[in-house]
């Protein structure tokens, strides 16, 4: 079957589900029990929420589960009408498949303006009887207090490198492509913890080789080498500003690199280059302000150029 | 087995409630002043944060004095119509039973009539609800709780209900309290729990008796037992001690990695993030040029932000993230830091909190002349709002006049006077109002239009 892989190796069941072993451990004692509270899961992106949501619906229903989940995004619809109308006629719904209660599965709740927030809370208090919700956001202060009182709070954190390597080993032997080690360290790199986008920069890595390595990973996601990367820096920080904008010349037009991937990278090698903690705060200071002007439209080589010519003005300073 | 302790558990009597003894004292006087024909106030409203026992005080009233209760909230739609269709019936029929059935009046029990999340009467959605509110206790024959987390929103939609209503306030709960709630709980669901786990639930909850309960429940059902190590994955309710564990890391970093680090795992935008880090930016650094550096570099963090928000371009937050914590961390000259350091709540959003009122008031006059003055509520506020309160406070004639004719309530006439919503000059004023509309019922046509042009001569100035 070809799918999205991150649809394909979502967790089904709770134990496969990655990380998170408490929150986890939980939702597993509620499927035993066939009983849960409304509940809240906030974290990042990519950490589990809609995965645990699913694989609890799946567990909790067996093969009818499609039938008792219903899942709603709320940045599609936020307003307060939703609430009254559609939230409101599925809560009050009884629901079929012969279990006591259906799960409302509201993604990004904190995206329901508050008027939306306050008409939920009711809802949700009243139909107790019938559903259960789980409301997913990225931060918990962006729902108001009355709903965050009436709900479990789960605290999803950004999952580890070794739970990522873990989770992209499993897909990796399941449809047959090598990682090498500094492969899953790049994708790891990129993905900062969130599980979904590791997964994709793999899959569009394998629909190039069959054999995955860092280069072909930061080919892959366009992405420059932090080594490169690293390298331009130095030889900036070295004085030689000249000789710093050829190889970043070289570089935009080897690759086909946007300013924006360039700064990305440059954001991201900072943070271990050989300079005082102070100069890192000047430099990302710098660097955040060139991704500011390219953003709202300004000469993506000129402002790089500006920034190598700090990276050199900072290095004076170091000697 | 599916319940929720929060309603298994919910008190049946006033008695058995914990804590706020003088809100629960002040609820069965009223509910006993019922009790010999038609007390003073036939409404009582239950102010208090979420989780302290209001809705759970009001139905147990109603069950100690054997009444039945017909509930409200703001899921509903709160327009004047509904609400006096359902409280109207319910007060002054005697007509319904606690599932809304009809009941010949012959049975005559009295019917608590709960009015919850009062303070929560949409703006024009809900129009005339809170009219409908104050017009429906003056009807009633029946007892009137009105249940609200923000007593201010509240009168000032329905400034009568001041004077219409007894009140009791609800408090947040001591720990003691919420931890004997917990104890007695799990004891009678069988369930062995560690103290430590219990206190810090208890703790944790900030004096929330529903959020307690849940994350109770949450942790120990289906369980025989629950030790220290099942607590961990319940979401800190407790803001403050949890920032308090990052800004000590973040403060004491001495590495912009390590400064980001610190609070990576918060569970906070940047926007609040950022008036945590300047709130207590001067309990940290306390000389003069750190002091300086420190909000530099909060202040070059926060361009960031405006930035993000401008042009909704979040990859922007990353470098607002890195400047507000290593930036400010790195302020610090002198390796040693303070002894002791106490970390304190943003005053930011104790201030917002304390002007919603006033900026609700605002933001109404505003929208009610936007329309007249052709222009936005944000120009109305801004450059409008502070001639025309000079204004009317030397020109009443104008002041009745735009109030007549742009609708303006008591709390709008109230901000504009810069008065108080149930002040004797408020009130002059809304009874001239009511006097120059019975006389435009007597008299429409050509007084009503003459009057709409002057109100048009009068405020072109401002455009």
């Amino acid at each position: 079957m070809q799918d999205v892989w991150v649809e394909k190796y979502r967790p089904k069941k709770l134990s496969d589900v990655i990380g998170q072993k408490n929150i986890v451990e939980r939702l597993s004692a509620y499927v035993k029990t066939r009983s849960m509270p409304h509940m809240l899961f906030a974290g990042p992106a990519g950490s589990g929420k809609t995965t645990c949501a699913i694989a609890l619906a799946r567990e909790m229903y067996g093969d009818g589960w499609r039938d008792s989940l219903i899942e709603l995004n709320a940045s599609d619809e936020r307003g307060i009408d939703v609430v009254r109308g559609k939230i409101k006629d599925f809560a009050r719904a009884a629901s079929i498949g012969g279990s006591d209660f259906k799960i409302i599965f509201l993604d990004e709740a904190d995206s329901l303006t508050s008027d939306a927030q306050a008409a939920l809370r009711r809802t949700m208090e009243r139909y107790t009887q019938t559903c259960r919700f789980i409301l997913s956001c990225n931060y918990s202060s962006k729902i108001i207090e009355p709903i965050q009182s009436r709900c479990a709070v789960f605290r999803f954190r950004p999952l580890g490198e070794p739970d990522v390597r873990t989770y992209l080993k499993r897909i990796a032997a399941a449809e047959h492509v090598e990682v090498a080690e500094d492969g899953l360290a790049a994708i790891c790199r990129l993905a900062a913890g969130d599980l979904r986008k590791a997964t994709n920069i793999l899959q569009v890595a394998a629909s190039l080789a069959k054999k995955i390595d860092e280069d072909s990973i930061f080919e892959s996601t366009e992405n420059i080498r932090p080594a490169e990367i690293e390298e331009i820096l130095k030889t900036a920080l070295g004085g030689s500003f000249t000789a710093a904008r050829s190889r970043l010349d070289d570089l935009i037009a080897r690759h086909g690199l946007s300013g924006e991937d360039i700064v990305a990278g440059i954001h991201r090698a900072v943070f271990d280059l050989p300079v005082s903690e102070d100069a890192k705060v000047r430099l990302v200071d710098r660097v955040g302000e060139a991704e500011f002007r390219m953003v709202s439209g300004a000469s993506e080589r000129i402002q790089l150029e500006a920034l190598l010519a700090h990276f050199a003005h900072e290095g004076k300073r170091l000697k | 087995m599916l319940e929720e302790w929060t309603e298994k558990y919910r008190p049946k009597s006033l008695s058995q409630i914990v804590g706020n003894e003088a809100a629960v004292r002040a609820l069965r006087r009223w509910g006993e002043s019922w009790e010999h024909g038609t007390p003073r106030f036939k409404a009582i409203t239950l102010r208090g944060e979420p989780g302290t026992g209001k809705t759970s005080a009001a139905l147990a009233l109603a069950n100690d004095m054997g009444w039945d209760f017909i509930e409200m909230n703001a899921s509903d739609h709160r327009n004047a119509a509904s609400i006096k269709k359902v409280a109207g019936a319910g007060s002054v029929t005697h007509a319904f039973s606690a599932s809304g059935e009809f009941l010949s009046a012959a049975e005559g029990r009295r019917k608590l009539i709960v009015l919850d999340e009062a303070d929560n009467l949409f703006g024009r959605e809900d129009y005339g609800g809170a009219k409908a509110i104050v017009e429906t206790i003056r009807e009633s024959s029946q007892p009137i709780i009105l249940i609200v987390n923000d007593y201010y929103e509240l009168s000032r939609k329905a400034p009568a209900i001041k004077t219409l209503s007894d009140k009791a306030v609800f408090r947040r709960l001591d720990g003691r309290s919420v931890a004997s709630v917990l104890r007695s709980i799990v004891q009678k669901e069988g369930i062995l729990v560690d103290d430590a786990v219990i206190q810090r639930i208890a703790v944790n909850s900030g004096g929330d008796m529903r959020a307690a309960v849940n994350d109770i429940q949450m942790m120990a059902e289906g369980k025989s037992a629950l030790g220290e190590a099942d607590s961990t994955a319940m979401g800190e309710r407790n803001r403050l001690k949890e920032m308090d564990a990052a800004l000590r890391g973040m403060f004491g970093a001495t590495s912009l990695k390590d400064a980001r680090a610190a609070t990576f795992d918060l569970d906070e935008t940047p926007d609040d993030l950022i008036k945590w880090i300047e709130e207590n930016i001067p309990q940290e650094l306390r000389n003069p040029a750190e002091m300086a550096a420190a909000f530099d570099a909060l202040a070059r963090s926060d361009i960031y932000l405006g930035r993000t928000r401008a042009l909704q371009h979040y990859g922007l937050w990353s470098y607002a993230k890195e400047l507000m914590t290593g930036g400010v961390a790195l302020a610090r000259e002198r390796p040693q830091r303070p002894a002791t350091v106490e970390y304190r709540f943003p005053g930011h959003f104790i201030l917002m909190s304390r002007a919603r009122g006033p900026r609700a008031a605002r933001d109404s006059v505003a929208g009610k002349l936007r329309a007249h003055l052709h222009t936005s509520k944000k120009c109305i506020s801004e450059s409008t709002l502070p001639l025309l309160a000079t204004l009317v406070k030397n020109d009443r004639e104008l002041l009745v006049s735009l109030a007549s004719e742009q609708g303006f309530d008591d709390g709008d006439v109230a901000f504009l006077l810069g008065e108080d919503t149930d002040s004797r000059a408020v009130k002059d004023v809304m009874d001239e109002v009511k006097r120059s509309k019975a006389a435009d019922d007597v008299d429409e046509g050509a007084r009503g239009q003459q009057r709409a042009s002057r109100g048009k001569k009068d405020l072109s100035r401002f455009r």
